[in-house]
């Protein structure tokens, strides 16, 4: 069960880094 | 889990997605070098932020007992091996997308003739990869536990050294004093965690010193391993709990093994760890002599009843040396005159290897408990259950009141990953069902 959560937040948090990669980019893409 | 344990279990998630995306989000603050391609920022973020998932990792392994609490020391593990994955993906994406966008910049990664800048960067992305090439190969390499464990911590600094140096002199981003100090605390906590972890913590241990009573042979290849306390009051653990133990070696040389306590908690003069014979260490307790000074870090883990007072019956599932921490729960309660109904289904090679068997058929006499072997080879003429613990095995001995259960699960792997889902599918509630899986390389 514990492992499992884990696991889920494990994606989750994969999740979230990589769209608040993509958007910081697209910001700093665009500044200046 | 204690109501305590569950915010401060939300707590530490939201600060590790903080403080994991702090790199990242910094990069927009103060003063911002001119945009460029979408694609090259995007190379940038996952460096940045893949930064900030490294420097978690040394807080997810310093064995702060306060981070570990909430969750149990083998979820945290767990989390730590799942998220080392994230973390090389994004290591790596960095400069491959820069690699198939920008031909130019496939030249830097020749470590032999790109600059210093570029050369920090691919020695970072080197020892990452060796850092997680060699814990998924351990095992088939046939590496040495302890070899293994400091080459761990050793590479685990060098990567996030040199990933700090490579940003640095880079220096994009980073370009503010604000954003200077930031750099310089990630790079220093990280160092400091593996500081508190490999000096200050030994020293703690030094100052506190065990002695080796007794090392005493159980049936299964099993010792009990009894340690007293020298010059000190002992520690004061939960049934179910373990330490690390350090025999025969400085607390500094990291040479040190994870064992749940098999005594009970109760008692404070003498600790014991029931320990099986498996490894290079584990083969060699039974030369431990008596008087022996040896070191224990502990107690970790959330395997314990006394984290959930809610039980009306409990339901003890224990394989081969799974037994040890069963141990320390059964002799608890009966320090503790605990009468809470308990059913340890106990499952062995054989009948001669099932550790404690004698002095589990006492227990029977003195706490509200029913024992029921299984055995893989059964004697001849053996009335038991055999096999391993099917489904069918855990129905015939779970009580009718399922919601005020708790199952404690301890045992080999794949025993685990067959018997937590056959619960669940006879209508145990999963929050109800508690394992160790103690698998902390």
């Amino acid at each position: 069960m514990r492992h499992r959560i884990a696991n889920r937040l494990v994606w989750a948090i994969s999740a979230i880094v990589v769209v608040a990669a993509a958007l910081v980019a697209l910001l700093q893409s665009r500044a200046g | 889990m204690k109501p305590s344990d569950k915010r401060m279990g939300v707590l530490w998630l939201l600060l590790y997605v903080v403080f994991a995306l702090a790199p990242l989000i910094l990069m927009l603050f103060g003063e911002r070098p001119m945009g460029r391609e979408f694609i090259r920022e995007l190379s940038v973020a996952f460096g940045f932020v893949g930064i900030g998932v490294m420097a978690l990792h040394f807080v997810l392994t310093a064995r702060i007992t306060a981070v570990k609490a909430p969750y149990g020391s083998d979820v945290v593990y767990h989390f730590h091996h799942r998220v080392a994955f994230l973390t090389l993906f994004l290591w790596l994406a960095h400069p491959i997308i820069l690699a198939i966008r920008y031909p130019w910049a496939r030249s830097l990664f020749n470590i032999f003739q790109g600059s210093w800048t570029t050369r920090w960067g691919v020695l970072a992305v080197l020892f990452m990869l060796a850092l997680v090439l060699l814990s998924i190969l351990r095992r088939q390499l046939k590496t040495e536990y302890v070899a293994w464990r400091i080459g761990h911590g050793v590479l685990a600094v060098l990567a996030m050294l040199a990933v700090m140096v490579h940003a640095y002199l880079i220096g994009r981003y980073i370009g503010t004093p604000l954003k200077h100090a930031l750099w310089l605390a990630y790079g220093a906590v990280s160092v400091a965690l593996v500081a508190y972890l490999r000096v200050f913590k030994p020293w703690q241990m030094l100052r506190r010193p065990y002695r080796v009573v007794a090392v005493r042979p159980e049936r299964g290849a099993i010792w009990s391993l009894a340690l007293e306390p020298v010059g000190h009051a002992g520690l004061r653990f939960e049934p179910g709990q373990f330490a690390w133990i350090t025999a025969r070696h400085s607390p500094f040389a990291a040479h040190e093994h994870p064992f749940s306590f098999s005594s009970s908690s109760e008692r404070h003069d003498t600790v014991e760890f029931a320990i099986k014979e498996l490894g290079d260490f584990t083969a060699t307790i039974h030369d431990l002599p008596a008087g022996l000074q040896v070191y224990v870090d502990g107690p970790y883990g959330a395997f314990s009843p006394d984290r959930h007072s809610d039980a009306n019956h409990l339901m003890l599932i224990a394989g081969g040396s799974g037994i040890a921490p069963m141990m320390s729960i059964l002799r608890t309660m009966v320090d503790r005159g605990d009468t809470t109904p308990v059913t340890l289904l106990y499952g062995t090679w054989d009948w001669e290897s099932a550790g404690f068997r004698e002095e589990l058929a006492a227990l029977q006499n003195r706490l509200n408990l029913r024992v029921v072997h299984t055995v893989e080879h059964p004697p001849e003429g053996w009335q038991g259950e055999t096999g391993y613990v099917t489904r069918d095995m855990l129905a015939r001995y779970l009580p009718g009141d399922r919601a005020g259960l708790r199952v404690y699960l301890c045992g080999p792997i794949g025993m685990l990953d067959a018997v937590e889902p056959a619960l669940e599918s006879l209508g145990v509630p999963a929050a109800r069902i508690h394992l160790e899986r103690f698998d902390f390389a």
